[in-house]
């Protein structure tokens, strides 16, 4: 049966496939001496190709409500094809207090079967410190006919750290029967007096691609689990396209928000076809949809996500 | 604990951890009937609650998905690889915790928060913990623990308290998967009880399969045991809780 332990073989050493392409990025962002904010680290390592491309400093006179929060815009560039089998890629990325990180992608990515051993692989860590925002939001992920991919985002949030993240996975290109991909997303939030997620990345050096060991040394004492998801897709799934996970679409994302200001109460729960925005017990909700194509399903993660307030 | 990151998502080394101390199951330890009284308890049928409960099969008879026997099968199929791995895992890992002291209750209870962002589905998993609780107690000692817990720590807590071994706790979680929905399914459109029954029958490898994969999976460190999601189980949860008519609490 196809358990998330089927899916994930445990990394193989020595990997040689010549079509195997391992690759590891990281984007430093924090606030600098002058209240601008400070690009300490834009690490490219191709096929992950980092650029930046906006700058916006905090200035007196932001409109009402919004609050002036210096703001780095990045664009993740694929630069190659993929990624394909065997392909082993992860990117770090750090925000520290009192900055904003948007990240963007120029294009939706494409996972693609291979020659390499073993599925394809993205990890993606991010460490947010308290007042520091992170805005993920790259194009969907496409999971081509044959394709075997696992996408891990590990996320670190500070007490009064923010968070909105957009994950769409569409199932096959168009007319495509679908390839098999597992993403799983934990975000952990640190209470206000913990000390997890502080926002002191790791050594940015250290450990292989596809540990992940810097960011469970710490536990989760002094912090809450926020979310904890594991979406598995594919031609052999179980009951995928019964009525209690698919159906038939062919489209799934989700957008998770999270913020001190959810703390509490946190939005009224609402549910519309195809989409749900889901409050979660720690301070932040997630909008979960389901559509028949992209376009669908973005303006569903987006509308239900403006209505939250 | 694991040693390393290169570990992170590797299972743990199954069954190894000595739980023989029940005896021989048909022996006269009575292992054997406290884990049929076990899944008597976590059966949707008794009054612990969980009759109360379809698990999203009224929500989906409701906006049409679920009409017919085979749309029963494959609900339940989806179902028990999802929800039902998840609850096989984390009531093993409680019914481990308790028997070493190893891990705290409470904190799987909060990663099942987690891994549970429908506030419909927490309640109506906390509420099904609670009255399982309460039957469990009638029944055995079971362990000191939070009040209303998730449905599958309570079945943790109550299999240890049981001295049953994980391996049963999970494979009642499994069992209780998919039970409660199938005879939800029965009274809601009217299906041949006995069909129903045959569709159990023949999803019963598939139970135990959960139950075993969900048993070695619970060995992993709490952050990263399985958080399986199916996306329409979430949405028909919510569906189901601002409908005006309804026969079923979830």
């Amino acid at each position: 049966m196809p358990t998330t332990a089927d899916a994930v073989p445990p990394p193989t050493t020595g990997r040689t496939g010549r079509t195997a392409v391992r690759a590891h990025a990281a984007v430093r962002v924090d606030l600098g001496p002058n209240g601008a904010p400070r690009l300490v680290e834009l690490r490219s390592d191709v096929p992950i190709v980092l650029r930046l491309t906006d700058v916006s400093p905090a200035r007196a006179g932001v409109a009402e409500g919004a609050k002036p929060v210096p703001t780095m815009t990045v664009h993740l560039v694929n630069g190659a094809a993929g990624p394909l089998a065997g392909d082993d890629l992860r990117l770090d990325i750090s925000v520290g207090g009192g900055v904003c990180l948007v990240m963007r992608s120029v294009a939706a990515t494409v996972a693609l079967p291979g020659h390499g051993p073993g599925p394809s692989r993205l990890i993606v860590t991010a460490e947010v410190a308290d007042g520091g925002e992170l805005d993920f939001g790259p194009e969907p992920t496409v999971v081509a006919d044959g394709a075997d991919h696992r996408m891990i985002t590990e996320i670190r949030l500070a007490a009064t750290a923010r968070l909105r993240l957009r994950e769409e996975i569409l199932l096959g290109r168009f007319g495509e029967p679908t390839g098999s991909v597992l993403s799983t997303l934990r975000v952990d939030v640190a209470h206000a007096d913990g000390t997890a997620g502080d926002g002191t990345a790791g050594d940015g050096t250290a450990g292989a691609v596809g540990a992940v060991g810097a960011l469970r040394t710490g536990g989760t004492s002094g912090g809450m689990p926020l979310l904890r998801q594991e979406l598995l897709l594919g031609p052999r799934v179980p009951g995928l396209r019964g009525p209690a996970q698919l159906g038939g679409a062919r489209a799934v994302g989700s957008l998770l928000v999270a913020g001190p200001e959810w703390a509490g109460p946190g939005p009224e729960p609402a549910v519309a076809e195809g989409v749900g925005r889901l409050p979660l017990t720690g301070p932040g909700y997630l909008v979960s949809a389901l559509a028949d194509d992209a376009v669908t399903l973005r303006r569903l993660l987006t509308a239900a996500s403006d209505s939250a307030g | 604990m694991n040693a390393g990151g290169e570990e992170s998502d590797r299972l743990g080394g199954g069954d190894q951890r000595g739980y023989r101390d029940g005896g021989d199951r048909h022996g006269p330890s009575g292992r054997s009937g406290r884990r049929a009284t076990l899944l008597v308890l976590a059966d949707g049928r008794m009054p612990t609650g969980g009759h109360a409960h379809s698990g999203g099969v009224e929500a989906a008879v409701t906006d049409g998905s679920l009409a017919s026997l085979p749309d029963l099968a494959a609900f339940l199929l989806g179902r028990l690889h999802t929800a039902g791995l998840v609850a096989a895992a984390f009531a093993a890992a409680t019914c481990h915790g308790i028997a070493t002291g190893r891990t705290d209750v409470a904190e799987l209870d909060d990663e099942l928060d987690a891994r549970t962002p429908s506030p419909a589905q927490r309640a109506a998993s906390r509420a099904q913990g609670r009255t399982l609780l309460r039957a469990g107690r009638a029944a055995w000692p079971v362990p000191a623990g939070p009040r209303a817990p998730h449905h599958p720590v309570a079945l943790g807590m109550v299999a240890a308290g049981a001295r049953l071994a994980p391996g049963d706790a999970a494979l009642a979680a499994a069992h209780a998967t998919v039970t409660g929905p199938a005879t939800a399914a029965t009274r809601l459109i009217g299906l041949d009880p006995l069909a129903v029954t045959a569709v159990l029958a023949r999803l019963a490898d598939d139970v135990e399969a959960t139950a075993d994969a969900g048993e070695a999976a619970s060995a992993l460190p709490t952050r990263e045991l399985p958080a399986l999601t199916a996306v329409r189980l979430d949405l028909l949860a919510e569906r189901h809780r601002v409908t005006a008519l309804r026969m079923f609490t979830s």
